[in-house]
């Protein structure tokens, strides 16, 4: 028992440094896409894609399946607001992902101490809960937008558009909330049994 | 609570500190001194049962039940 618990918190540390650095490498991942946004604004909108260093043919996809080659030239003005989106997109997702990393290192920094069921890590569950329902709505929302921008910038005639919830997200965060619930009543055990001796 | 903790009490009839019984019954100075001032909530038997045969005391000598009313 004691060799797998000593392997498990291990295991947990691992994943825990893991878990910082993909943490800091969104934040600069946020702070590059912050400069991209920032240089746009000093790029002319007549500037050609290609001085920028970008070469055609460049790939555009509205759904990630099926990718279009842009072959003639394109302006930076053509395809600022797919540009903007993007940035934005890229904030929103990589904030998103910062804050689940952030509260899973707390928990699993606990459970490295041999204390994983304290109030702390039932909050920080519900925290994660909810970054992931809100997410869930958010997210499709962000996707159709860069689809509608994109469709427009290949003259694409669409009839409509189909909004739906990303229900893998929603029910994932439904889950953990119950598990804080969980946790709480493990840490209410936990303290009965640290108190009793 | 309504149970009071008298182990202060026997300690001193019995002439030992807190710290040689800790070690006698094997449970740590800070969770007798809890258990001293009632800030536990639980006492197992085997750990009552620790206590009794090294204070020489019955369980009735250390905890007393008082009317909270």
């Amino acid at each position: 028992m004691d060799d797998s618990l000593k392997r498990f918190r291990s295991f947990a540390k691992l994943v825990r440094i893991f878990l910082n650095i993909s943490f800091w490498i969104c934040i600069i991942g946020v702070m590059i896409l912050i400069f991209c946004k920032i240089a746009l604004l000093f790029i002319s909108n007549d500037t050609i894609i290609t001085e920028l260093g970008i070469s055609i043919p460049f790939k555009l996809s509205y759904d990630n399946i099926v990718q279009y080659n842009i072959t003639n030239d394109v302006s930076i003005g053509d395809i600022e607001p797919i540009l903007n989106l993007i940035i934005l997109i890229g904030i929103i997702y990589l904030i998103v992902f910062c804050i689940i990393v952030k509260q899973l290192t707390v928990i699993l920094k606990s459970v490295e101490k041999g204390n994983p069921f304290n109030e702390n890590n039932s909050l920080k569950l519900k925290v994660i809960g909810t970054t992931l329902i809100i997410a869930s709505l958010i997210t499709p929302i962000c996707d159709m937008l860069l689809a509608i921008k994109v469709i427009q910038f290949l003259n694409i005639n669409i009839d409509s558009f189909n909004y739906s919830i990303n229900l893998t997200m929603l029910f994932s965060g439904l889950l953990i909330l119950l598990l804080s619930g969980v946790f709480r009543y493990g840490s209410k055990l936990q303290e009965e049994y640290d108190l009793t001796i | 609570m309504a149970i009071i903790v008298r182990l202060d009490r026997v300690l001193v009839e019995q002439k030992m500190m807190l710290n040689e019984l800790a070690d006698r019954v094997g449970i740590t100075v800070s969770n007798l001194s809890n258990l001293k001032t009632g800030k536990v909530k639980a006492i197992r038997f085997s750990t009552l049962n620790a206590i009794c045969r090294e204070l020489s005391c019955q369980p009735g000598d250390i905890l007393e039940y008082t009317d909270d009313e």
